[in-house]
């Protein structure tokens, strides 16, 4: 490495960068965009990378579930999942607890006679404690309490809110009728969690799911939709688990191995890594759009400092002249590309975080579910990112700054 | 360097320099051999197209020869890599161009600071800068930029940017070329006071004869080679042969020559009222022959070699 003070070059940098402000501004352009997207895209895809985690985070990692039907084949019959199917598998001495997962839709009326359409979903106490639900007031059902099929019902915000208007602590112990049944409220949940997108426009709750097939009319008692089944991880992995329970289901089902069966089994970490596959999968797509604009960024120093070099010739014919290597001028050029390079990603960075932030706002505005997405703002992809603008200029600048280094003194010093 | 007041601090020997051209080459230098000592005061003299810029690259070791030696202050620099050469522009070498050559958006004082820059011996740099500015005499427009600066004033701090590393040579391409009278001469007189005071070599190029007529020292080239056209025609009359191969004798011979010849027309032109101004005359140029004369005395008209306005003569070497 040169001698040469680190001092002056920055201040060289700086002046040449000035001097042609409209040029470099130009330039600049270029570097703040593929800088700025690359930052909202790392920012607002962390985060929903996070949002999505932590959202399926709630399904627990040794859950397994089973689902009737199969998408790929047709089926005669759909409600392939029965009580008595239910019941081997959550005997199966590595399963935990299962539940099943039972939706209906019903009218609520509160005890001042308000009504509201309801979504309730049967749960088993395991089930209830799933999907990243937060008790906010009173509590979950019990085992006991979906052993005994139990007349109780957790909410999720705003539903006890919408029933019992101004009432606080989430209305617990206030009591509300569907199909003729009187439950009593016992707890509620913050809005959001494992299936609340849309709090907004719909109303959640849940009871017992023995509650739920025992006391509401319409429900079919002897199959299931969706089950889960939790595995003790201390004697099996979730996979082996998995594959014991479909040889289950196949042998209660009648088919064999090899034949499509008419049910779907996947553990919830083969769920979470779709789902990452899925997400990681855009990233890298719009790191890919970001990448080409950086490419374009980067032809664009290349061209300004090719440029600044065939000005410049004299000025590199005179350093030359005074006693200045190959070495001094191609460090000063990098220098220089750097500098500008490295202005462009730290102006890029500042509007790409701007510009992060601006978009999670403007997802809380849509809601749906986005209002939880919050950028990410990683420390190591900033540092990154800026080092990345520096050494981007550097390489881009090399092209330039080798053919500065190169120029004989005499024919530089020709030119007028 | 009074010790050293006879050696050669610039000796070559049968330098070339030749440019490919398609099928044909350029010969813009061709055998040239010559000796500059310690201390002298030299112009490099010529028409324009003749070499002089070329010569003068070689010697300041901004090009290379394409056969020959060249000895700088000892050292074989011919061959020497690239970054050695860049080391000895640095500490032997001050260049002064006839476009001055600062650069436009830094100061005068960094403009002086430049070649410390790229120096070993980067100490008190700016207090050295200020030095030779100081010498100059532009101690007080050292935050200037070159464009609030007047052309003379420009070249001097060129002067100061060539002085600051105390090379051995001073090396100024039509320094005065671009100057006003009064600048032109004051320039002039500069470099002579960096001869005399500081012992420095100072090396021109110019291709005004009226400076050639005045400067102690004048190397005359023609088409690549030593001597001017007129010499090297008369010689080719004579010998039938390359000018190159003309003995020391031979050459005296014939400059006398020329300028006896030279005497004759100008009396002639005396008598009949004739002003010959061939070349385009300019007036930094011509201050500066002047400076050049106060200061030397008209050595080449004294000792006989005087010659018209028009021709360079090289002298005998030593
Ligand atoms: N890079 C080059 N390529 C080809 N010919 C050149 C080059 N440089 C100089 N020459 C030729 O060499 C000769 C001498 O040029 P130069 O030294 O610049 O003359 P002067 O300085 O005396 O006017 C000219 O004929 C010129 O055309
Ligand atoms: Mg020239």
């Amino acid at each position: 490495m040169t001698a040469m003070k680190l001092s002056h070059l920055l201040s060289e940098a700086f002046e040449n960068v000035r001097a042609n402000k409209g040029r470099s501004f130009l330039t600049l352009i270029g570097i703040v965009i593929g800088i700025s997207s690359v930052i909202t895209i790392l920012s607002v895809g962390l985060g929903v990378q996070a949002y999505v985690d932590d959202q399926m985070s709630g399904l627990g990692s040794n859950a397994v579930m089973i689902s009737e039907g199969n998408y790929s084949i047709q089926t005669r019959n759909n409600q392939t999942v029965s009580t008595g199917d239910m019941e081997e598998i959550c005997g199966l001495p590595f399963v935990i607890d299962c539940s099943p997962s039972l939706t209906e839709i019903k009218i609520a009326t509160a005890e001042n006679g308000k009504t509201l359409p309801l979504t309730i979903l049967g749960y088993s106490a395991a089930g209830i404690a799933l999907g990243g639900n937060e008790l906010i007031h009173g509590r979950a059902y019990t085992e006991e309490e979906v052993r005994n099929a139990e007349p109780v019902i957790v909410t999720w915000s705003p539903v006890a809110e919408r029933l019992f208007p101004g009432e606080k602590n989430g209305a617990v112990g206030r009591k509300i009728r569907i199909d003729n049944v009187t439950y009593e409220i016992i707890g509620e949940y913050l809005e959001g969690g494992f299936g609340q997108s849309f709090a907004d426009q719909m109303n959640y709750a849940s009871v017992p799911y023995t509650a739920m097939q025992l006391r509401m009319s319409g429900g079919n008692r002897h199959h299931y939709g969706m089950m889960l089944a939790f595995i003790d991880e201390s004697l099996l992995t979730v996979e082996e688990g998995m594959t014991r329970i479909e040889t289950v289901l196949r042998r209660r089902h009648d088919i064999p191995a090899g034949r499509p069966a008419d049910f779907m089994i996947t553990t919830s970490k083969e769920m979470i890594r779709l789902v990452s596959v899925v997400t990681s999968t855009f990233l890298i797509f719009l790191s890919g759009v970001a990448a080409i604009s950086l490419l374009v960024a980067g032809i664009g120093i290349m061209n300004i400092m090719l440029v600044t070099v065939t000005e410049r010739t004299r000025e590199i014919g005179l350093r030359k002249a005074v006693g200045a290597r190959n070495r001094d001028i191609l460090v000063q050029f990098l220098f220089e590309s750097a500098y500008l390079s490295l202005f462009g990603g730290l102006i890029g960075m500042t509007t790409g975080l701007l510009a992060s932030f601006g978009l999670t706002a403007g997802l809380r505005l849509i809601e749906r579910g986005f209002e939880s997405v919050r950028a990410v703002v990683n420390p190591g992809v900033i540092a990154f990112t800026v080092f990345f603008a520096a050494a981007f200029g550097i390489v881009f600048g090399l092209v330039p700054a080798r053919k500065a280094s190169r120029l004989e003194p005499v024919l530089a010093l020709r030119t007028e | 360097m009074s010790e050293r007041k006879d050696q050669n601090v610039i000796h070559t020997e049968h330098l070339c320099k030749f440019y490919p051209l398609g099928d044909i080459e350029v010969r813009a230098l061709n055998d040239i051999s010559i000796d500059i000592n310690y201390g002298e005061f030299a112009a490099i003299m010529g028409p324009s197209g003749s070499g002089k810029s070329t010569l003068m690259n070689i010697l300041g070791c901004l090009d290379r020869p394409t056969a020959g030696k060249y000895f700088l202050d000892g050292t074989e620099v011919s061959t020497i890599s690239d970054n050695r050469l860049a080391e000895i522009r640095n500490r032997k070498i001050g260049f002064v161009f006839q476009s001055f050559n600062l650069l436009p958006r830094i100061t005068a004082l960094e403009n002086v600071m430049l070649p410390l820059l790229y120096s070993k011996n980067k100490s008190h740099s700016k207090e050295r800068a200020m030095e030779a500015l100081d010498q100059v005499g532009l101690a007080n427009r050292a935050k200037h930029k070159p464009k609030e600066l007047s052309g003379g004033q420009q070249q001097r701090v060129a002067i100061a940017r060539a002085l600051v590393n105390d090379p051995e040579i001073i090396m100024a391409d039509e320094p005065t070329g671009n100057l006003d009278s009064k600048s032109g001469k004051e320039i002039m007189q500069l470099l002579i006071r960096l001869n005399r005071e500081k012992g420095k070599t100072v090396l021109m190029v110019t291709h005004d004869p009226k400076i050639g007529a005045v400067v102690p020292r004048v190397i005359s080239v023609f088409d690549g080679m030593l001597g001017s056209q007129e010499e090297q025609e008369i010689l080719q009359s004579w010998r039938q042969i390359d000018y190159s191969q003309a003995t020391d004798e031979e050459r005296a011979a014939v400059r006398d020559m020329i300028a006896a010849k030279a005497r004759e027309q100008e009396e002639q032109d005396a008598k009949n009222g004739v002003v010959r101004e061939e070349e385009d005359v300019h007036e930094g140029n011509a201050s500066a022959a002047d400076a050049i004369a106060e200061a030397f005395g008209t050595s080449n008209v004294s000792n006989g070699t005087a010659e018209p306005a028009d021709k360079g003569t090289p002298q005998a070497q030593g």
